[in-house]
């Protein structure tokens, strides 16, 4: 049972109740917070994890994407838990977080006993890890939203598709049920991928069902939107790469692919388009993340192995690019009101760490080179211009629209104060340090992005959707 | 006289229990009073409750009745304690100068577009499930009145969560999405982790929801939820 997700998934939840009693210690609680999750990850490195963990008449097991899906998430949320102690002093973050992230364990770990047949070919149910899922993404709300007085659209927005996404799911998994009862049945088949097709587009905000994106990335605290956006959201793909992999009718479907390219070429288009369009740093990251999923969806939707790599640097490198936008947005904000470019005008001279943090980590999420998002965006760039010169153009385009909307937004923050007196805040080392560790990991992992390689070549080949 | 009371109420007539249904469900659409859409929302699951008696083991389908009924306290709280629905900047002057409203003011502004909204919705779904009802049991009729009511309760909760842009309304729409479903789902899925963890889920969106209306009501007084 030790070597089970266990450990993955009982952590975060003795950390949650640790930092929920200790909450007066800001400090402990939030070391306790970053501390759990890094140890937790640290086990799954050391040790594959492999047994499965019986619960509620299911068995919990992780596969090698989904264990390497999940250190990724739990150094991330460690990262995360850091960066909200620098920033802000919300103590009901910490717990929450990581009930969320015990949740998404559980989620990815979630396998049936009895492996179904479907059409003569295996079928995993996923009802229990579309339930366990919804249950993070429900509880996101409370960092997303922070406790901010009257500001509940774009939360509000975000619990209404990940609830919409739970009938769907679940629709879909009765139908396949029925399917296997009458393989024949093509309607049965056609109408399980469209259902599934759909909550996964509602799950991982792609276009029309982006609208909760710019409203929670602009209002909620920018590290709680980095959570949803570099966490839950890299969770649902990792979902959708189970699903894929776990149902036959998909992988072997081309046409699934092809609306999977489609969808993410639309993103990432109007995900450039819109963030060019705007005045406000939040929304401009929101639109970036945009257009960031949807090149992912384009690489995946090539429907090859070096397409899934591609697809997967993607989502790794993203982080890197998000957690420096939303920390510079988190210092930012604790003298701005808001994020809009006349609020952060002379951002530059007044805090220079977080004019850094918001600058690099825009322009890395926008794919410039040398910075990590430069990596992934490369490699779906070959893999779109290997079947569709206008599907490369497009996502050319979408990454020129995200840097033209921070251009925008530099003349602000660049520009020089008036004042004389007004002298530049000093933040503490600690924070500098944070800002220092993830400016350097994003210039190495635009620089050499073969240091993933191994864990991605390792996740690609447990997938079986290549031909 | 030892009659199981439980056991009367779930002999109701199927259609007597759908119309309730239908009605309590497009309530929550047309009316504005947190009072009168918490008593809607509840009888709403109590009707559901009732109309899976008929396909289900009577326990179960009060599980899901009182899973239901468990969360329309905590949004009555809720709604309470925000003022739910007292005017924003509301003076003891401002009250005496305030027209005197006619007898139909608890249905709110728009009663009429709400009501239109509702009727068509009704009309669609009962048109969709009399057509093609899903083969949800073997007895035709009942797939159908189980069709209608789920279709029916989904779309309503559909377009209360378009239409609203408050929490409480909107939440009261993804609830009855997640009722409707439940309708038809606990037939095809009636095992009891898939239950449990349907009532979980319906427990954290009630609660998301109180904390949504909470922060929303706030922005009139400025204190954080």
């Amino acid at each position: 049972m030790i070597f089970s997700p266990l450990p993955l998934i009982a952590l975060p939840l003795v950390a949650a109740v640790l930092t929920a009693l200790l909450r007066r210690f800001g400090t402990l609680s939030a070391l306790l917070a970053a501390l759990f999750p890094a140890l937790a990850a640290l086990i799954a490195i050391i040790f594959p994890l492999e047994n499965p963990l019986p619960l509620l008449g299911r068995d919990l097991y992780l596969t090698t994407p989904d264990r390497y899906a999940l250190i990724y998430l739990y150094l991330c949320a460690s990262a995360t838990f850091l960066g909200v102690w620098r920033t802000t002093a919300k103590w009901t973050y910490y717990p929450v977080a990581l009930a969320v992230l015990a949740s998404m364990a559980a989620a990815l770990g979630a396998r049936p006993i009895v492996v179904e047949v479907i059409g003569g070919r295996p079928f995993d149910p996923f009802n229990y890890a579309i339930l366990l899922f919804t249950f993070g993404a429900v509880l996101t709300i409370f960092p997303l939203q922070g406790g901010q007085p009257g500001v509940t659209i774009g939360t509000l927005r975000y619990l209404t598709f990940m609830v919409i996404a739970v009938p769907i799911f679940l629709t879909a998994a009765w139908i396949l049920d029925q399917y296997s009862q009458s393989p024949d049945a093509v309607n049965l088949a056609q109408t399980a991928t469209a259902l599934l097709l759909f909550g996964l587009a509602l799950w991982l905000a792609v276009l029309p069902f982006h609208s909760w994106l710019p409203g929670v990335a602009s209002e909620s605290p920018p590290l709680s939107s980095a959570f949803v956006l570099g966490i839950v959201n890299v969770a649902a793909f990792f979902l959708m790469l189970d699903l894929v992999n776990g149902i036959r009718l998909l992988a072997d479907n081309p046409l699934v692919f092809d609306v999977m390219r489609l969808a993410g070429l639309v993103t990432a288009l109007v995900g450039g388009a819109l963030a060019f369009a705007q005045r406000d740093f939040g929304r401009i990251m929101g639109y970036a993340v945009l257009a960031d999923i949807g090149v992912a969806l384009v690489a995946f939707g090539t429907n090859t192995a070096s397409g899934l790599s591609a697809a997967l640097f993607v989502v790794f490198l993203r982080t890197f690019g998000l957690g420096l936008m939303s920390m510079g947005l988190a210092l930012a904000r604790t003298e701005a009101p808001d994020d809009t470019f006349l609020s952060l005008t002379s951002l530059a001279w007044r805090r220079p760490w977080a004019a850094v943090g918001l600058i690099v980590g825009a322009f890395s999420l926008a794919g410039v080179p040398p910075l990590a998002g430069f990596a992934g965006r490369w490699g779906a760039l070959q893999q779109a211009a290997g079947s569709d010169l206008g599907a490369s153009l497009a996502l050319v385009l979408s990454s020129i629209g995200v840097v033209a909307g921070m251009l925008r937004g530099l003349q602000y923050v660049l520009r020089p104060i008036d004042d004389p007196t007004v002298q530049p805040v000093r933040e503490s080392p600690l924070t500098v340090m944070l800002i220092v560790s993830a400016l350097v990991l994003c210039l190495i992992f635009g620089l050499f992005p073969d240091l993933l390689s191994p864990v991605i070549r390792q996740m690609t080949a447990s997938y079986v959707i290549a031909p | 006289m030892n009659v199981d009371i439980a056991k009367t109420i779930a002999a109701l007539p199927g259609t007597a229990v759908l119309i309730g249904l239908l009605i309590a469900a497009a309530l929550l659409v047309v009316l504005l009073n947190w009072r009168l859409l918490i008593v809607a929302l509840g009888a709403q699951y109590v009707f559901i409750g009732l109309m899976l008696t008929r396909v289900v083991p009577i326990e179960l389908a009060a599980v899901k009745a009182l899973v239901g009924i468990m969360i329309c306290p905590v949004l009555y709280i809720t709604a309470r304690r925000v003022h739910w629905g007292h005017p924003e900047e509301e003076s003891d002057e401002g009250a005496s100068e305030r027209p005197q409203r006619r007898w139909w003011h608890f249905l709110g502004a728009g009663w009429p577009v709400r009501v239109i909204v509702s009727v068509l919705a009704l009309a669609i779904s009962i048109g969709l499930a009399s057509r093609s009802p899903l083969p949800i049991v073997t007895d035709q009729a009942l797939s159908r009145d189980l069709t209608t009511g789920a279709f029916s309760v989904m779309l309503l909760g559909l377009i209360n969560a378009a239409l609203a842009e408050n929490p409480l309304k909107v939440g009261l729409g993804l609830l009855s999405i997640m009722a409707g479903f439940e309708l038809f789902y606990t037939t095809v899925e009636p095992t009891l982790t898939i239950v449990g963890l349907l009532g979980l889920t319906n427990l954290f969106l009630a609660l998301a929801i109180a904390y949504l209306t909470t922060a929303w009501a706030s922005r009139r007084t400025g204190v954080s939820a």
